[in-house]
Order: C-alpha cells, then structure tokens, then sequence
C-alpha cells in the first residue's frame, strides 16, 4: 500500500472528526438541558481532539501541521462526508447525526485497533473508548426520545429519513479499498458499512424508529473527493477568521 | 431594519431569532423538572467512592451520562461512578463535629421495621461538616433499621461520623470495572483543561528583555 | 464567573422575618457558625439566611449560565486546535458551574426550573458585566483572563462562608477556574506581545472592558445592621471594595508588565496607604445596565429564551418517563 492512500485514509478520518466536533460545539450552552449541554460539549471536544490526533499522524507522513491543514484549506480540500458539514439543525438532527456517525465510528476505530501500522493502531485503540461512551449517550438518548410521546417520536423519524441517505456517504469507497484490504489495514468501506446497518438496526427497533429498505436510498457520495454541499466553505471561513487575520501570528 | 436579533454571534444569526422577542414570557409547566439523582466518584482503585454532587435527569442511564462528563471529566483516572436515586437514600440525623452518630444508635430502632428479607446496603459516612460522604462498605441487613444497627457494629471503630446515607444495592446503577474501565482513558490526554498547559513566563520574559533594548 | 454589586439589599421585610426567630436555636446556629463549622442542609436555619443565600447562589449561577454567552460568540472562531479545545472546555465548564450552583441553591428549597424561569421572566439578576459585547477575539481573552480573575477574588472569599453545599460547589469551581486564569492569560500574553495588529486588538479590548471590570465588584458597601448579620452569619465574606482592591493589587502590574495601558490616567497605588487610587466608575450607568438598559440585555435573555424553547420539547419528551417519581431537593 503507498503511503498515498494511508493519507487518504488519515484525511477523511481527521476531517470527519474535526467538522463534526466543530458542529457540535455550537450547542455549547444553548443545550436543552445543562447536564446535557455538558456532555454534548464533551463529546464535541473529544471530536476535535481524535482529529487532531489525526492530523498529527499526517504531520509525522510529510504533511504540514495540524493548524495549517485545519485552518487554511478551502472545501475542495476537505475529505469530509457530507453528513457532518450540515447545519446542526434542532436538537433531534444533531442527535441523530451523532447516533449515526458514531457508531459507524466504533467499528472503524474496532477495526483500526488491530491495523499493522503500529502509530495508527495506537491512536485507534486508545479512541475506543471516548467513542464506546459516544455509542452508549446516543443509544440511551435515541431511544429514551424516540419512546417518549408522539412528537418527539416524530421528530426523530424525520431526523432519520432526512440523515440517512448521508449517513451512507460515510461509506464512500476510496479510490484504494483494495489496497487498505489486501494489506490488512482495515476490512474496507463495505465491510464497516454492513456491520454498522447491523448495528443501528438493532438500537433502532429498540427505539420504535422505522428504517426504510435500503436499495431504495441513493447514498450521498462526493465528501471523499472534495465535493460538498454550500454549508462546508461558509462553515471553514468562520472557523477560520481570527486565524486568517495573521496565519503566521502565534495566537 | 432587520427583522432578526443582529448578535456579534454567528451561531445566534443562525437561529434566527425574531429582533423583538417577546418582551414576557410564558411561566413554565412544573413537569420539566427531572427527578434527583446523587452522584458518586471513585477517582482510582485505592480511593473511596466519594458523593461528588447531584444531576436532574429523568432515568438512571440518563443520569450516569450526565454524571460522566459533569463529574469526571478532569482529573488524572476515574475507576467507576455511581448514581442513586436521592430518594432511595435513608438519611441518618447529623451530630455535631466532634461527636460520633454511632453513639446515639442502640438496638431499639429496629423495633417495628418494615423487614423487606436479607439485602445487601451500601453505607456512605460523613466524616467533618462541610465535606463530602464517602464509602465505608456494605452491610446486610433485612431493612433499613437494622442495616444501621449493623453499620454501627461494622464500621463505628473508624473514625467518628457525623452523618450516615444507607442505600439498597439494588437501587445502585454501578459503572464501573473492566467493562467499562476504558470509557475514561483518554482523561490523562486531556491537557487542554489543565491550567498546568497554559505556561507563558518565558514568553513575558522575553518580551520584557526586548522592551528594555528597545 | 461573578461579582458583587446588586446582592445584598435591605428591606423592611427583611427585618421582619429575623424578629420572630426562636432565640434558643438562633444562638446554637450563630455559635456554630461562629466555631468556624459549616451549616448543612438538614440543620436549622434563619427565614432571612436562607432568603439570602438562595438569592446569592441563585445570581451566581445565573452569572454563569449567561457568562457562557458573550465567551461563546468566538466559540466557532478561536484561532487554532489549542485554542479551540481550550474555549469549548472553558465556555462548557461556566455552563457546568451553573450546574453546580443550582445544585447548591436547590438544597435551600427553591427548584432549579423555578429559578431558570426566573432568569428568563426577567425576575431574578445576573451579573452585570455580561450586558457587554465581546466585539472581537480579544474581548473574549480579557474575559477568560480577568472577568474569571475577579470572580476568582469574590468566589474565594465566598469559599469561606458557613453554608455547605456552596461552599464545596466553590471548592470545585476555583479548582476549575484556575485553568480559566491561566488560559485567559496565556492568550493575553500572546497577543500583547504577538504582531502590531494582535496588540492593538489586545489594547482596544482593554480600553473597552474596563469599565465593565471596575463595575463589577459593585459599588462601595453600605454598612448597615443587615450586612452587619450577613457578615457575622458568613453569607457576605468580603466587601466589594476589598475585592475590588484585591484585584487591582493581583492583575494591575500584570496588565502593565505586558506594555498594555489602562483607561484610567488616575489609576494608582498610593503607597502610604497600600490602596489603589482609580477614577470613581460611572455608578449611574452600571445602575442603567443592571435595570436592563445595557448593550446586551435583550440579547442574552433572548438566547437564554430561545434555547429555552428549542428544548422544550426534549424536556417534555423525557419528563413524561418520569411519571410517578417526585423531585426532591439534592441532599448536600
């Protein structure tokens, strides 16, 4: 396997993470509930900090450093699914999204744990259990909610059908999936996305939600190769603003 | 004029909250408050679980979730975490400083207990006013009455205490062990909450040498 | 986060609710107190401690829950992974001292969803200095900086007092806040001594904060026989003006060893007297602001409002689980 489509693989990961936590962090303390807003916050924090991680793997590959990769490129350059970019939304969105995205990050991280390059097995075990946590607050949260009366069972339906089909872009295929198969790196794309319809069903009937028959959903593919929706490039600039007034400044 | 809150905030411009938001606003409905639940900390193996304060939540997932990252969210290690129900906890009058609640508690008050058969109960002390109760051990009892009859005989050779809590074991949601030890391994990881990770005097120094110079 | 100023006032019923007191138990209460014990929950307590402690810790937490705004607004901006981590962690931990704080105040018989609809019916106060915007990244290093460092003063103070639960939420707090400090100053520090431009931002968010930072210990203390027993009961720890003082003394050569300059051509240390000499504040403004009229009342109880109402259904969601279970005041 070339180093590459390590990167490659490093990339979408990083760039998932740090969208995602980026996202998230907007509900920090406009949470529904304080406690809640608290934990929320945390798992934000965590997001940002298994990119960063991430992206220190990179940097240690060639790349530039973290603040650089983070805070200067443009959308096109960004690997990111296109779940994480949209907007938070109400609360039964940014839940939803959270359900759907960590779980297929469990497994990912399940799979990475046992991956032949040691740094990047390391990194991925010692996430495990931020992420086992992210699992068990959204699963507690999606059916605590989705069981509690009409509307909130309703909104979370809708949440779903609506997150769904970009929840399968997390699973675009790379242009390397039988390279990072063959040299054992992880089983690949597919093979995350299969355990993980395993996975969310089992919450889901748990939960009430219904899900749809799955060939009637067309994934929402594009974030792996630079494509994106009109939120992520609006989304960069604002994180980016203090920096970009002196990217060379030590701020 | 714009008919939007202008907030310096852009995560408030993307609420789009109406620039005259009403000016009253409707009392609540009494239901949105959650039910009570204590929290206890165990920090590392050699450490006593310790009460570390409460959460509203409205079931004890919740309540563990909410606990997790309102109380261990700092710290080197945590090893488990308790929640209780504050009202499946019976509560021991409290003494003075100085005094031992032991002493006031003799054979009698198991007279007329509601016996409920042998349970385990876990007895948590207060050890000065002002601090926080922490665990002594567990005792086994048939209700109540006797667990703190028990705990006297089992426990009142410490140090004195001035108030008991004396909780069911069943009533107890426990995270905690092997399952669950690496739900807290990347707390050490977690620099950036640190104020050891903010040191700036060669900075100021440095600065203070160029001024000088200049 | 928190200061003094609009806590403690007198008032007729006030004198009421002490003269029917049992004399007896008044006298155990104030020995202890006066032993250097803490009083807990379960324990007797005056009408008039408890009123004022409920109202003090209820403005404290308030404080914080709106403090998390104006820090919040760079939130989705801070300048890189340090800074970014570091302000999510920051802006989070002033929302898990409201949690705390209510926590404290509920022990006293007051239930935190009274006191939230309090905040936002506009009933109760929160400190004065959150009207204020944070116009720039700036702003909101001097306030993790030195809004936190002043309410470090107050809240240290304010450990010392008799009431338990407060005093071990603050315990935990101050543990909290001197990650806050020190954050706040390292980014002061890299600023006032970064590029031209990092230093004019960092003087111009001094120029406009400190005001606010003057206002918010609050104006002199009226001495009166109420704050006379408040401060015998250990509610009221320290006077504004010795806070405001104590801050003066801790953070004004701080700020000057940064080459930073302060608005107040009269600020000095008048060295026989080991007091600081300042311009006295604009008492009728911070008057203004507190009654509504500041840059961002309206502001911050219509976000404290909206958040209120987007989880409202998430609320009612959960509280029909809880059907047949009964809320109770936390124990400690």
């Amino acid at each position: 396997m070339t180093e590459e489509a390590l990167k490659d693989l490093l990339y979408k990961i990083a760039d998932d993470q740090l969208i995602l936590g980026h996202r998230n962090s907007e509900w920090t303390g406009m949470g529904p509930l304080l406690e809640e807003d608290i934990a929320f916050s945390s798992m934000a924090q965590d997001k940002v900090g298994q990119s960063l991680a991430f992206y220190n793997l990179l940097h240690q590959l060639g790349e530039q450093d973290p603040d650089t990769v983070a805070f200067t490129r443009n959308a096109e350059q960004f690997h990111n699914c296109q779940l994480v970019e949209l907007p938070s939304g109400e609360y039964d969105f940014s839940l939803i999204r959270h359900f759907l995205f960590d779980h297929a990050e469990f497994i990912r991280f399940q799979m990475l744990a046992e991956c032949p390059i040691e740094e990047v097995a390391q990194v991925a075990k010692k996430l495990k259990g931020e992420v086992k946590y992210h699992v068990m607050h959204a699963n507690t949260w999606v059916k605590q909610l989705s069981n509690a009366n009409e509307e909130a069972h309703s909104k979370m339906q809708s949440a779903l059908d609506y997150a769904l089909p970009y929840a399968l872009g997390i699973f675009e295929p790379s242009k390397y999936e039988n390279d990072f198969i063959e040299a054992g790196i992880y089983a690949g794309e597919k093979a995350i996305e299969t355990q993980w319809k395993e996975n969310i069903h089992m919450v889901l009937e748990e939960a009430g939600l219904k899900l749809p028959d799955w060939d009637t959903l067309k994934p929402v593919y594009g974030g792996r190769y630079g494509k994106h929706t009109e939120y992520l490039q609006p989304l960069l600039s604002e994180m980016s603003e203090v920096f970009n007034e002196d990217p060379t400044a030590d701020w | 004029m714009s008919d939007f809150l202008k907030s310096l905030d852009p995560r408030i411009n993307r609420l789009s909250i109406p620039a005259e938001f009403g000016s009253s606003f409707p009392e609540k409905d009494e239901k949105d408050q959650f039910i009570t639940y204590e929290v206890f900390v165990q920090p590392k193996e050699n450490k006593a679980m310790q009460h570390e304060g409460i959460v509203h939540a409205p079931t004890e997932e919740m309540a563990f979730l909410f606990a997790k990252e309102q109380f261990s969210r700092r710290g080197m290690s945590c090893v488990g975490i308790w929640v209780i129900k504050t009202t499946a906890i019976q509560v021991s009058p409290i003494t003075e400083n100085g005094e031992d609640i032991y002493d006031y508690i003799n054979k009698e008050i198991m007279e007329g207990a509601e016996e409920n058969g042998l349970s385990t109960y876990q007895v948590f002390q207060l050890a000065k006013r002002g601090k926080q109760h922490s665990l002594s051990g567990s005792v086994e009892a048939n209700s109540f009455e006797e667990a703190l009859w028990n705990a006297k005989n089992t426990f009142a050779d410490d140090k004195p205490a001035l108030n008991l809590w004396i909780v069911k074991e069943e009533d107890i949601l426990k995270i905690e062990g092997d399952e669950f030890a690496d739900i807290w391994n990347t707390l050490p990881d977690k620099k950036y909450r640190d104020a050891m990770d903010y040191k700036a005097t060669e900075k100021i120094k440095k600065f203070k040498e160029e001024q000088q110079k200049a | 986060m928190y200061g003094g100023g609009q806590v403690f006032e007198p008032s007729s019923t006030n004198n009421e609710l002490l003269k029917d007191e049992d004399p007896k138990k008044l006298a155990e209460f104030e020995a202890r107190i006066a032993r250097g014990e803490k009083i807990e929950p379960k324990d007797w307590m005056p009408k008039l401690y408890r009123k004022q402690l409920i109202r003090m810790i209820e403005q404290h937490a308030h404080s914080e829950i709106i403090g998390s705004l104006p820090e919040g607004t760079w939130i989705t901006r801070a300048p890189g992974f340090k800074r970014k981590l570091a302000l999510m962690a920051k802006v989070q931990d002033e929302v898990g001292h409201a949690q705390l704080l209510y926590g404290a105040a509920e022990t006293l018989g007051k239930s935190r969803e009274q006191m939230i609809e309090d905040l936002i019916t506009g009933k109760s106060k929160y400190s004065n200095i959150f009207n204020y915007p944070t116009f720039t990244w700036a702003d909101s290093c001097f306030i993790s900086w030195l809004v936190d460092a002043g309410a470090i003063v107050n809240q240290l103070a304010n450990a010392r007092g008799s009431y338990g639960p407060y005093c071990r939420a603050l315990d935990r707090i101050c543990a909290e806040e001197s990650f806050h400090l020190k954050y706040g100053h390292h980014c002061v520090i890299h600023l006032a001594t970064g590029t031209p431009k990092q230093r004019q931002m960092m003087q111009e968010a001094v120029n406009r904060w400190w005001a606010p930072m003057m206002h918010f210990f609050g104006p002199s203390d009226k001495i009166s026989t109420h704050t006379e027993i408040l401060t015998k009961w250990k509610v009221k720890m320290a006077t504004n003006d010795e806070c405001r003082q104590q801050f003066l003394d801790m953070y004004v050569p701080k700020i000057w060893e940064l080459g930073l300059t302060i608005p107040d051509e009269n600020l000095k240390k008048n060295e026989e007297t080991g007091e600081w000499e300042f311009t006295e504040p604009d008492w009728e403004e911070f008057k203004r602001v507190i009654n509504g009229d500041g840059p961002c009342n309206k502001e911050r109880l219509a976000v404290r409002r909206t958040a209120e109402e987007r989880g409202a259904w998430v609320r009612r969601a959960l509280a029909a689980k809880t059907k047949g279970d009964k809320y109770v005041a936390p124990m400690a």
